[in-house]
């Protein structure tokens, strides 16, 4: 470890490390106070910290876990007088029938359509036209992308379902070029809610792509083209490569983004018409606060939170390869 | 020859990009300066014939059209500034002493610490929503500023947290290193030394918890039932479809929810990028 942590302490910690207790008494008062009120020092300006996100995160995630065994409902007499249940819940939730496996295939849909391909695969081309563009051109565009990213997801929501819906604007403006005429959110609303996630997210995707795409050398390019590498092929064997762990970075942040994405759908089409579009974030509010089976809810919130994991801990297993996370050894 | 076909090429995909961007924003400003008559005709207007300002003046209960309504929306405008701004000065403060905590200090359990955190910041937050709801009413919190702030920190902090760590393991150590020569206690070395180099980290880690707060819809719907705390993107919701507030009206409302985050792109660019970068892939 070469960056400083604490001047002193590398002498100190072997002794920490070692016997503590029986080599007090061979340090000196003073540098014994001064070390332990290091200590303290730390913990205390962690422990805000901790006790926010422990209170209000993690003691509700537990509770998740719990309820998710119970039959807690939102009125009625398991409302407060709840049993525990086993996995019940679970066994109806992957049982034929229940739409957990529709929600799945959907929220795969919408992971597909809208972030890889809406705001991955749309991010890294803009990013790549606009490589070679001005300063001011690409601060300028770049502000407007992150404009519609910034607007508040409520409110996007609200200006899509405006322009997709009966006499809606994009509605006319399809019809004119020749579009059947129809109500977009009815007659495709996972199309329509995938477009209004691409419009809304590409920025992110554009930003680290920008970023990434600005640090590859010009001479490592410049070195392809003489070697006869056409422009596919100066993307596909230099640039690529070179930003994989951006690509990855980008792909699981985008992924859990997208999972956990429920303001958007809910407000344009409530996971409607019928199911069509119910995805997995929706499922879950719909279990809880529609049919008010609180605890079957909580049960299907406890399977998005286990495929989340699957990608955070892709993420952070990045991000230690990477160095980033080099102290933590 | 092909050259230029490729720059036009390019050009047109930019001019393409910015249109397809702004076009539903454009929208929903063109219609905030009609007056609801010419909203509603068919067909549509793509430009206001008479610019007017009206609807903006009636969400702050001033002229004739000003409905009943629109104190609510006055109110949520002071609420939203309340809790995004409250939250954001909570998690920049608490991260803050965090991250430097984390990034410069040794300590018991530190990893397990570093890792509970960032170990919440993938975390889909809403499958707490359940929960937590129970909780903030057994608690009291429900209706509450101090709720809200609170439950938007939590939301927040991870991403604050990582930030703010990057920020101070980018410093150069031997800026540190000197003041600790010159006999620098810890404490000094942090308030004089690591802060005042780290403040665009700060400026960053501040406009991005902000807009954060600004942008929630989920949470604040919740944890507030009434009035007295319902954010700018409650009230709008509710207000979406009922016909209780002209349509022009909600869409002026609608453009003042999108000029914060609009103005503080424009005006701190540079910040928001690296602020997002350094919290991504750093």
């Amino acid at each position: 470890m070469t960056r400083l942590s604490d001047p002193g302490e590398h002498g100190g910690s072997v002794v920490a490390n070692g016997n503590a207790a029986a080599l007090t008494g061979a340090l000196r008062p003073a540098r014994l106070r001064a070390r332990t009120r290091r200590r303290l020092t730390g913990l205390t300006m962690v422990a805000p910290m901790l006790v926010i996100v422990l209170a209000f995160l993690g003691w509700p995630l537990i509770w998740t876990l719990v309820l998710s065994l119970t039959n807690m409902t939102v009125t009625g007499p398991t409302a407060t007088h709840y049993q525990f249940i086993g996995l019940a819940n679970y066994r109806e939730l992957f049982a034929s029938g229940s739409g957990l496996v529709q929600s799945i295939l959907l929220s795969l849909y919408y992971l597909g359509a809208s972030a890889y391909i809406g705001q991955a695969l749309f991010g890294f081309v803009l990013a790549y036209l606009m490589l070679r563009c001005t300063t001011t051109v690409r601060k300028v565009v770049g502000s407007i992308i992150i404009v519609c990213w910034l607007v508040p997801e409520i409110i996007a929501a609200w200006m899509w379902f405006a322009m997709l819906s009966n006499g809606g604007t994009l509605q006319q403006g399809l019809h004119a070029v020749g579009i059947p005429y129809q109500t977009w959110l009815v007659s495709h609303p996972m199309i329509s809610v995938s477009v209004a996630n691409s419009w809304r997210g590409v920025a992110f995707s554009f930003l680290l792509f920008s970023a990434a795409l600005s640090d590859v050398p010009a001479e490592l390019i410049d070195a392809a083209q003489v070697d006869g590498a056409n422009a596919w092929q100066r993307l596909r064997s230099v640039i690529i490569p070179l930003l994989a762990t951006t690509i990855l970075v980008d792909f699981v942040l985008i992924t859990l983004g997208t999972l956990n994405d429920f303001t958007l759908i809910f407000a344009m089409t409530g996971g409607g018409p019928g199911t069509s579009s119910n995805v997995l974030s929706v499922f879950m509010y719909q279990q809880a606060f529609v049919t008010f089976r609180l605890a079957y809810g909580t049960a299907s919130a406890v399977v998005l939170l286990a495929i989340g994991a699957v990608f955070s801990f892709i993420y952070i297993r990045t991000l230690r390869r990477q160095g980033a996370l080099n102290f933590a050894r | 020859m092909r050259k230029r076909i490729g720059v036009w090429a390019r050009r047109a995909a930019i001019a393409l990009v910015i249109l397809w961007s702004l076009f539903p924003v454009y929208w929903a400003l063109d219609t905030s300066l009609m007056t609801n008559a010419e909203a509603q005709s068919a067909p549509a207007h793509f430009l206001a014939t008479q610019p007017i300002f009206s609807n903006y003046q009636a969400l702050f209960g001033v002229g004739p059209e000003a409905p009943e309504a629109a104190g609510g929306i006055a109110r949520s405008i002071v609420n939203i500034v309340v809790e995004s701004g409250g939250a954001m000065l909570l998690t920049l403060v608490v991260a803050i002493l965090g991250a430097y905590a984390f990034a410069r200090l040794r300590f018991r359990l530190k990893n397990l610490f570093f890792y509970i955190v960032l170990g919440t910041l993938t975390l889909p937050v809403y499958a707490t929503l359940i929960p937590l709801y129970r909780i903030m009413t057994q608690v009291g919190l429900v209706n509450t500023y101090l709720g809200i702030i609170l439950v938007y920190a939590s939301g927040f902090m991870p991403l604050a947290m990582w930030i703010m760590y990057n920020v101070f393991l980018a410093l150069p150590p031997a800026i540190e290193e000197a003041a600790v020569i010159d006999g620098a206690s810890m404490l000094q070395r942090f308030w004089k030394v690591a802060l005042p180099i780290s403040t665009p980290g700060i400026a960053a880690t501040a406009i991005i918890t902000f807009l954060l707060g600004w942008g929630q819809f989920i949470f604040p719907l919740v944890l507030s039932s009434t009035g007295s705390t319902q954010p700018l993107t409650v009230v709008l919701a509710a207000l979406e479809g009922r016909h209780v507030v002209p349509y022009t009206i909600v869409n002026a409302a609608a453009i003042i929810a999108i000029a914060i985050p609009a103005v503080l792109v424009f005006l701190l660019n540079r910040w928001i990028v690296e602020g997002i970068i350094a919290g991504s892939v750093k």
